[in-house]
């Protein structure tokens, strides 16, 4: 269970960094918060769960999107 | 352009390997864990502190200061964050409380309406659950103030796109003045526990005052300390973040 979860965190985190899109890379970030989240959840952590749940996936997407909505959306390197 | 691609190869390579360099002999060597201080705090933990949830009892009873010191770091970054924020151009000022007008807003949706309506309320009182049982359930001041936060950036995303909803409109007055002073109201509070002696005298003010009221506080005064400081930790976390969003979010009407 925690393997499979660990190859899409591991997917996810290549994605991010490759896509040209800088939205979806941030969704991607997102996802992969989301499965730490439940990694540490099911290493039986839920104080570190919850902060990487609110922090990961909610607050750091918000910002990184208010941020890619203020400048550009493509990765021109 | 090519020349860069290969920095960057080998720079994620030099990382990769220094990390290893670091991780390996901690995973790979056979010397047994350490056990003393874990064993100490799982027998004498509830005894020392009162709390329940373990990790409140060594975050804010064994290494409160760390904790405080924490708050700092974060007080900081915050305090930067927002510098940067509002000074941008087109930004709105601190002074200014709540913000755009209630029209329906270009990003007016049936989606925006429930978050923000039905939705945030609920966020909010988790936040609040999650901020006050820090000593017995998963959670604790740091992890309410984000989920608090969360519940008012909600609120400010219906806000912008007018679709608050059936919520009456002095819920929805956490305009970044407010924020800021509930801010610094908590800061000082934690500073106030933060004293020498300051936790054991809250402790027993909550044990006299439950005893002339008749009532045997059993257990509450011993974690009272840890309770008042996730309170003020989960509203000045809160309130900050939500400070550093919501002007965010407040810059962008144009």
């Amino acid at each position: 269970m925690i393997e499979a979860i660990l190859a899409i965190v591991v997917a996810a985190s290549i994605y991010a960094i490759l896509a040209r899109d800088l939205l979806h890379g941030v969704i991607a970030l997102s996802v992969t918060s989301v499965l730490s989240a439940s990694i540490f959840f099911l290493a039986s952590a839920p104080d570190v769960a919850i902060t990487e749940a609110a922090v990961g996936a909610g607050l750091s997407t918000i910002i990184f999107v208010w941020a890619i909505r203020n400048t550009e959306r493509t990765d021109r390197s | 352009m090519r020349r860069g691609k290969l920095l960057s190869a080998a720079t994620g390579l030099a990382a990769a390997s220094l990390a290893l360099a670091v991780l390996a002999p901690v995973v790979m060597s056979d010397v047994d864990w350490p056990t003393a201080a874990r064993d100490t705090i799982a027998a004498d933990g509830y005894a020392a502190t009162g709390a329940t949830n373990l990790v409140s009892a060594i975050y804010l009873g064994y290494r409160a200061f760390d904790t405080l010191g924490e708050t700092i770091v974060l007080l900081v970054a915050l305090a930067g964050s927002v510098a940067l924020v509002a000074s941008t151009p087109g930004r709105p000022d601190l002074d200014r409380d709540g913000g755009p007008a209630d029209s329906r807003g270009p990003g007016h949706t049936d989606i925006i309406n429930v978050i923000a309506g039905k939705l945030a309320p609920i966020v909010l009182l988790f936040g609040t659950y999650v901020m006050l049982y820090g000593h017995t359930s998963p959670g604790g001041g740091f992890q309410g103030g984000v989920v608090l936060a969360s519940g008012v950036i909600f609120i400010a995303i219906g806000r912008r796109a007018g679709g608050i909803g059936r919520i009456s409109p002095s819920i929805t007055a956490f305009g970044p003045r407010t924020l800021s002073v509930i801010e610094a109201i908590a800061f000082a509070t934690v500073l106030a526990l933060s004293f020498p002696g300051s936790g054991a005298a809250l402790a027993g003010l909550i044990e006299a005052t439950g005893a002339s009221a008749g009532v045997a506080a059993k257990g509450v005064a011993a974690v009272g300390p840890i309770i008042a400081l996730n309170i003020g930790i989960g509203l000045k976390v809160g309130s900050g973040v939500a400070l550093l969003c919501v002007m965010m979010l407040g810059g962008d009407q144009e």
